[in-house]
């Protein structure tokens, strides 16, 4: 009960913001580290649309979603500044000392439907249809 | 929808990779064309860049093209004359003024790329505009110069681009976008490339047909041309 009271209460869905999710994979010469791929894309995008316009952004690297193995992961933004970021992330040349392409393989309007349409993630209740 | 990125270096010309490797890229990032572009050192280079895409076993259309760093208007004219027939892409490198405006003017050139480079302002003004629009010259947004230019001298170059953006809206000039890659890391996806253009002021629409439509149109009116179907503009033999 006490932990429920240290957050606000849901808006309506009305009031939320609207969001995209963009799924992305990363091709490189060699491996990567998530920690360092999430500083790379603050740093780009910072660099790019300035602290004011990454503001605008309302981004989101989702950490829980990363695949490290196809190195793929989901991006939450607004859905006003979908092209932005997709522009910043294309500026991303190299990690350290590797170098990248950031690939982005669509957008999408929830996770789940990100999964599904970009990662090939098949859900339980698929097999019952 | 079929996306074209017009100009690729390979490592006959500088690039890092050989031309298969970025043709395999290329396909990867779900291009359906991309043109090699050659720098211009002699006819013996072309044939063999032609030689090696004529080899090649892919599935994306890959063109052979030719890039042109001319120190004055003469050589560029005198360049042009020799390559126009051997390619399908003449590009011409701009930044001097003097450039930019001959290779606007020259009706035998398909894209000037990056007009403002090296400058401090657009590189480009009404008489080049509407000459380009008149002889049908496209005017290229060159990602390469955007990567490797960095905080102040990149902001100058956001500037001139869409300083160069707004003069093509007006004076009706074609405009493309392509990655001037030197190797497969400089490459990225058409899609990430419209959103670059829509970003820098091209609206979603045009910024499409700068990968898509213009890039076919002139692949496949030069293609004419080289057959021997297309006479003159307008003018073409049908079977």
């Amino acid at each position: 009960m006490a932990e429920e009271e240290k957050r606000p209460k849901p808006l309506p869905s009305s009031l939320r913001g609207r969001r995209r999710y963009i799924a992305y994979q990363v091709i490189s010469e060699d491996k990567i580290l998530f920690s360092d791929l999430l500083n790379t894309m603050w740093h780009s995008i910072l660099n790019f649309l300035g602290e004011s316009g990454a503001a605008e952004t309302d981004l989101m690297v989702l950490k829980n979603v990363y695949e490290d193995k196809r190195q793929m992961g989901i991006i939450r933004c607004s859905h006003l500044s979908v092209e932005k970021v997709r522009a910043a992330l294309a500026l991303i040349q190299r990690i350290g000392d590797v170098r990248v392409v950031i690939k982005v393989l669509g957008v999408s309007g929830t996770v789940d439907a990100t999964k599904k349409k970009f990662f090939g993630e098949i859900s339980l209740t698929e097999f019952t249809k | 929808m079929k996306f074209y990125d017009l100009h690729v270096k390979s490592n006959l010309s500088g690039g890092e990779n050989t031309i298969n490797e970025l043709v395999k890229f290329a396909e990867s990032l779900g291009y359906s064309g991309i043109v090699i572009c050659e720098r211009y050192q002699g006819m013996e280079k072309l044939n063999e860049l032609k030689k090696i895409i004529s080899d090649l076993e892919t599935n994306i259309e890959v063109y052979s093209g030719v890039y042109i760093q001319a120190k004055n208007p003469n050589e560029l004219r005198e360049i042009i004359s020799k390559v126009r027939n051997k390619v399908l892409i003449v590009t011409v490198s701009g930044g001097d003024y003097h450039i930019n405006r001959d290779a606007c003017d020259d009706s035998r050139v398909d894209v000037l790329t990056h007009p403002e480079l090296g400058r401090y302002d657009s590189g480009l003004d009404q008489p080049c505009l509407e000459a380009a629009a008149r002889n049908n010259v496209t005017i290229e947004i060159n990602l390469r110069e955007i990567l490797y230019t960095f905080r102040k001298p990149r902001s100058y170059v956001f500037n001139h681009i869409i300083k160069n953006i707004r003069l093509c809206d007006h004076f009706k000039t074609p405009m493309i976008i392509s990655s001037g890659a030197q190797s497969i890391w400089d490459m990225r996806a058409p899609r990430e490339m419209v959103s670059m253009a829509n970003v820098l002021g091209l609206d979603l629409g045009k910024a499409f047909a700068a990968v898509t439509s213009i890039p076919q149109q002139i692949i496949e009116e030069n293609k004419k041309t080289l057959e021997g179907k297309r006479i003159t503009e307008g003018v073409e033999t049908v079977e």
